[in-house]
């Protein structure tokens, strides 16, 4: 059964890969700050127990394969580097919706 | 004249079983005692080490945290303050759960303790000290079953009045039968509290398991990332502070490996407590202390204790990890 926890995990184990490539400070800073995020929302997810019947539950599943695919892409074209850091911000914002923690995404 | 050879013949069998009798009581006691203390230290160090994995969990996050503040840019550093040092919280601090599991984990240990000194004091006053025990272990399962599961473990007032009279009449000269007696009523009456209890525990693992993990390959990818950009920056020339530098990813590395297995070996372990003290309840419903399946079940309940406390010692303590 897919979860919110499990693919939060997936995301942030890929930007843990990431962040080892050759890529600018500037967009290491960027992955860190997004994984922070990251993190945050996880806590939430597992203290909130949130059950697969939430409304944007399934859009939120999808959004974060999207992004760890991307991430997955990324790690051997990085000039997708923008695409993926976009794709991260735009999950987070659905799982935001969710559990309502009051973090503002900016893509 | 017959009758005096008699009391004679009597008298000297007296003698000469009285010994035996104390021999075989004292075997007795010291056989039941033995398997009851075996299975008590096990359980309690048992439920030590899942304490201790639990603080992990929370430990790994607080340095997890103090890494990303680490890592800060040059304008997070500009706007860094005291709110967000405030902020670096272990996960026990906003996870009731965690907490509760914590406190179930305690009355398991407490349990466990107050079990074995029953089967072993020598003296009322330890008996006594037994008791009190007792009462506190069986109180935090209740609460933390209640908090866990918002359902009652069953443990009743009038369950805590029997514990108690049961453990009075040991006495103050220490009866063994009733000694006997308490031991049983209370693992009767515990058994099912014990499984219910266990089961909430081995069911909470997982999320402790994701976010330890998380926190510690986190740490371990900043640290090699710290590493890289030290080497080329030329902060660290020498092939010496390289080496030690490498060597303390080596070691962050082999935390990160056991950390995915400790959390197997936890759920296994609860599930080993709960399967001793089934093999207990089991043996001691009809009345022996000591069988096959209990000799074979604390064994095992006490290998894997040792082996888990040996193999995990650099993992749980932290002082030994930073060695």
């Amino acid at each position: 059964m897919e979860t919110l926890r499990s693919n939060i995990v997936d995301t942030i184990n890929e930007l843990n890969k990431l962040i080892h490539k050759n890529i600018s400070d500037e967009e290491k800073n960027i992955i860190r700050k997004r994984r922070r995020l990251y993190f945050a929302l996880l806590e939430e997810v597992i203290v909130q127990e949130i059950p697969k019947s939430t409304e944007g539950f399934d859009e939120a599943i999808e959004a974060l394969q999207a992004a760890t695919k991307s991430i997955n892409e990324t790690k051997d074209d990085l000039e997708k580097i923008s695409d993926s850091i976009k794709k991260v911000s735009e999950a987070a914002e659905k799982i935001e919706k969710i559990v309502k923690i009051g973090i503002k995404v900016f893509a | 004249m017959r009758h005096k050879r008699f009391n004679k013949w009597r008298y000297s069998l007296v003698w000469f079983m009285l010994p035996m009798i104390l021999i075989a009581q004292g075997c007795f006691h010291h056989q039941s005692a033995t398997h009851i203390k075996a299975f008590s230290v096990a359980s309690a160090n048992l439920a030590d080490q899942t304490i201790k994995v639990y603080e992990l969990t929370d430990r790994s996050t607080v340095d997890r945290k103090i890494i990303e503040i680490a890592v800060y840019s040059e304008k997070e550093l500009r706007e860094l303050d005291r709110e967000t040092i405030d902020k670096i919280k272990g996960v026990f601090s906003d996870n009731k759960k965690i907490d509760t599991c914590m406190i179930a984990l305690n009355g398991i240990k407490e349990y466990a303790k107050a079990i074995g000194d029953l089967s072993s004091a020598d003296y009322s006053g330890d008996i006594k000290k037994a008791s009190c025990e007792l009462y506190g272990s069986l109180t935090s399962l209740n609460k933390a079953y209640k908090d866990l599961s918002n359902k009652d473990l069953g443990i009743a007032k009038e369950d805590f009045a029997l514990f108690a009279s049961l453990i009075n009449a040991i006495g103050e000269a220490i009866v063994e039968t009733k000694r006997r007696k308490a031991i049983k009523d209370i693992v009767i009456k515990t058994n099912p509290q014990l499984i219910k209890v266990c089961d909430e525990i081995a069911s909470s693992v997982e999320n402790n398991k994701v976010l330890t993990n998380l926190d510690l390959n986190t740490i371990y990818a900043e640290k090699v990332e710290s590493y890289k950009s030290d080497v080329k920056s030329k902060k660290i020339i020498k092939l010496n502070d390289k080496v030690s530098r490498i060597k303390e990813l080596m070691q962050c590395s082999r935390i990160c490996k056991k950390s995915e297995t400790v959390f197997k070996d936890v759920k296994e372990a609860v599930e080993k407590v709960k399967r001793a003290h089934g093999v207990l309840y089991e043996s001691v419903k009809k009345d022996k202390f000591t069988t096959p399946e209990l000799t074979k079940e604390i064994g095992e309940l006490v290998a894997f204790a040792k082996e888990m406390k040996k193999y995990y010692d650099d993992l749980l303590d932290p002082e030994k990890e930073k060695k």
